[in-house]
């Protein structure tokens, strides 16, 4: 059952990853895609013997996420402010 | 000696922004160092597990040195050091040296770590810096191509995390001993597989293989000189291809499936990036597709399971990084002679730059597989293991491929560096020392490794492919 | 208990995509961070449910509309920065006209819908997996002492972040 809502939460990520053309649902896509990834994380932890280590590696997990989310924002800022658009068909020339 | 490989970057990264003017000096110190400790690791005759407590550091958690990794270990910390020598002067923004020293922290981690999570922390390290420094050029090819690795690459990691938590729900733990001994279990196993296909693709995705390659024509492209250097040479390698290699052969297993699916990577990789590479115009895009190319080589004699395919697929890592490192230095000094990368408005430099004309010459010959040179006994090696374990077909177009890699380079060659010299470059000088004695270092290497190969295999090459064979089910 | 909140979790998740309005959707995002964050502690994690709850719903969050704020043109709703394929609107458009986005992203919850319904029916051959209510004391000793490589990570990691938020601003100053 928990095995389906990851998948599916996981699907939807991945599904505004490819279909997005704005980055800033593209980056709610991806953290969706994460989202997953902990619920993945915590339904493992909770049936081996120690759920303590899995809490650890949770808190590590989100830690970095939140980085990545950070430099992820920054970096749309940052194009925002070169390219005035947040549509990245204007970011990627599509090339071989 | 462990701390030192892990602590002396992080160290140096935090000393960098209070020591902005010699931020190019320290970070050449710590390429130094780090590369002294690896080359101190290598005797390494066998599998050895440090724990935390062993070394002195709080925790219980445990390394793992082996034969391979040590070979890694030195080969990042070469690499290390000649970016380092490239870079000195290259930029007054110290966020690079900083960067560039929390990139190799990541690495050397990445390569010694014995359990899935720690491997995961180290390579996000890795991506997160390798990114910072893709996205330190101020142009919109260098914003495009950021961009493009950062999605790619997050990408890579859900995909990996997924992977990496199921398989933890279903083995119980995450140390590479526990799942190695897990998998002769039958138990779980099509769980095993699904989670070991899940951080193949990742893994693919962070290596730069067919069909997931997207982001790395326009990164090693757009990317400042040293760092496509750096990437093309190291970090692809070990935060791709060495992660792949260690997870499926130490952790997972190689079983006949296995082996099939790295062989058919591998072939689409070589294929298709030896072809895109023929219709390129821009040097660097050009070396990097090739990159692509070898890069599916390497994952082809790996993926035979064979002695000597796995003995060649390490030596032409090795081979590759050096060659790859030495081809990007030549094209980042003909790009500082010239002004720009075109390969269609060049010609004769070699009369004007002589270091970079024969360096040039020796790595490209070397990349096509001409003899004596060390890249071709590494691709004869993986030709005749493929064809030992039964597969000529896949040897034979292996073959062909490497005409076409010989073509494109020969190409290349002609176009920029021989031929008659314009009269526009007639004030062309030859690049700056720190730019040639990279390149001849790297250059010599690659005789010496290629005439005195047998020796070289022993040493290094050896000890490693034992690692991987003890893995291989084969 | 559980199974109509992960149920929510999914609509909410379909949402925050769906929606044409970004700040909406982070709403949504955050939403789904907290109900993920109650479903959390029922698998017996109360310092993971916590950290979900504060650093997704709370930090994610206001950095998704910081961002959103930040980018916005002065003068304009957020209405007009997301994409709105079928209704083009009447100020400077920052997009080109193609319907691209809306017709994929619109299809976005019939796809799912299709999705659930046929996991459901197949949810006999899942692998079962067992909520272990049970709250582990050690929780402070594995993180400090067992798993500080953790720790040596997170550091090494904010390093980064740190110069590359440093590098970029500088950029965006000058």
């Amino acid at each position: 059952m928990i095995f389906g809502v990851i998948g599916l939460l996981f699907f939807i990520g991945l599904y505004a990853l490819v279909f997005s053309r704005n980055v800033i649902r593209l980056l709610i896509g991806l953290e969706i895609m994460i989202k997953a990834v902990t619920l993945a994380l915590v339904s493992s932890a909770s049936g081996t013997q120690s759920p303590a280590l899995g809490q650890t590696f949770f808190v590590t997990l989100l830690v970095i996420e939140v980085i990545v989310a950070i430099i992820f924002l920054a970096f749309v800022i940052n194009v925002y402010s070169h390219t005035e658009s947040l549509d990245i068909r204007k970011l990627t020339q599509l090339r071989g | 000696m462990i701390i030192g490989l892990l602590a002396t970057p992080v160290l140096a990264a935090i000393m960098i922004p209070f020591a902005r003017r010699w931020a190019d000096y320290i970070f050449l110190v710590l390429a130094t160092i780090l590369l002294a400790i690896a080359i101190t690791m290598v005797p390494t005759e066998s599998v050895r597990m440090l724990s935390a407590s062993e070394i002195g550091l709080p925790g219980d958690f445990s390394f793992r040195i082996d034969g391979f990794s040590t070979l890694m270990l030195v080969l990042t910390g070469f690499i290390g050091f000649i970016v380092a020598i490239f870079s000195l002067g290259w930029t007054r923004e110290y966020t690079y040296y900083a960067l560039l020293a929390v990139m190799f922290a990541g690495m050397n981690g990445l390569i010694l770590v014995s359990d899935l999570f720690s491997l995961y922390i180290f390579l996000e390290i890795t991506s997160i810096s390798s990114f910072a420094l893709i996205a330190l050029v101020r142009s919109r090819d260098g914003l495009e191509a950021a961009y493009k690795y950062l999605m790619l690459s997050a990408v890579a990691t859900a995909f990996i995390l997924l992977g990496l938590f199921i398989l933890y729900g279903s083995a119980g733990s995450l140390a590479f001993e526990e799942i190695s001994r897990l998998s002769a279990n039958p138990e779980h196993a099509g769980v095993r597989l699904f989670c070991l296909a899940l951080l193949v693709i990742g893994l693919a995705i962070k290596s730069g293989l067919v069909p997931f390659h997207g982001w790395v024509p326009d990164a090693y492209t757009a990317a400042p000189n040293p760092i496509s250097i750096a990437l093309a040479g190291i970090v692809t390698k070990v935060a791709g291809l060495y992660t792949l290699v260690r997870v499926t052969f130490s952790v997972f297993g190689v079983t006949p499936t296995i082996s099939s699916i790295l062989m058919v990577l591998g072939l689409v990789s070589a294929v298709v990036g030896a072809l895109a590479a023929l219709t390129q115009n821009d040097g660097k895009r050009m070396l990097a597709f090739s990159s692509i190319s070898q890069m599916g080589y390497i994952l082809l004699g790996l993926g035979t399971g064979s002695p000597l395919g796995i003995v060649g697929g390490i030596f032409h890592l090795f081979n590759h990084a050096i060659l790859k490192s030495l081809l990007f230095l030549n094209t980042a000094a003909i790009e500082k002679a010239t002004g720009h990368r075109d390969l269609s408005r060049m010609g004769g430099l070699a009369s004007r730059m002589p270091v970079t004309g024969a360096t040039f010459a020796i790595g490209s010959l070397s990349v096509a597989g001409i003899p004596p040179l060390n890249g071709f006994w590494s691709k004869l090696f993986i030709l005749i293991a493929l064809f030992q374990s039964g597969h000529p077909v896949v040897a034979f177009i292996a073959l062909i491929t490497s005409v076409v890699t010989l073509g494109y380079f020969l190409v290349f060659q002609k176009k920029a560096l021989f031929g008659k010299a314009e009269a526009r470059f007639s004030d062309v000088r030859e690049a700056p020392l720190n730019a040639c004695l990279p390149a001849v270092i790297l250059a010599s290497i690659v005789v010496i490794s290629g005439l005195l190969f047998h020796e070289f295999i022993d040493l290094l090459i050896e000890p490693a492919a034992n690692v991987l064979s003890r893995g291989s089910g084969l | 208990m559980i199974t109509p909140v992960l149920l929510l979790i999914v609509i909410l998740a379909t949402l925050a995509i769906y929606l044409n309005d970004l700040l909406l959707g982070a709403i949504c995002l955050a939403g789904v961070s907290a109900l993920l964050s109650w479903v959390i502690y029922q698998f017996g994690m109360p310092y993971a449910a916590v950290f979900e709850l504060s650093v997704a719903a709370g930090l994610i969050t206001v950095l998704f509309i910081s961002t959103i704020s930040l980018v916005k043109p002065a003068g304009q709703s957020e209405r007009e920065l997301g994409l709105e394929a079928g209704n083009p609107s009447p100020l400077p458009r920052l997009f080109e006209e193609d319907a691209r986005e809306g017709k994929a992203l619109k299809r976005l919850p019939l796809v799912v819908a299709i999705l659930a319904i046929l996991l459901w029916e197949l949810r006999e051959s899942w692998p079962s997996i067992r909520y272990a209510p049970a709250f582990d004391a050690p929780f402070a000793e594995t993180l400090w002492h067992i798993r500080t490589v953790d720790l040596f990570g997170q550091i090494t990691i904010i390093l980064c972040g740190v110069f590359l938020v440093v590098h970029f601003f500088k950029e965006r100053a000058s």
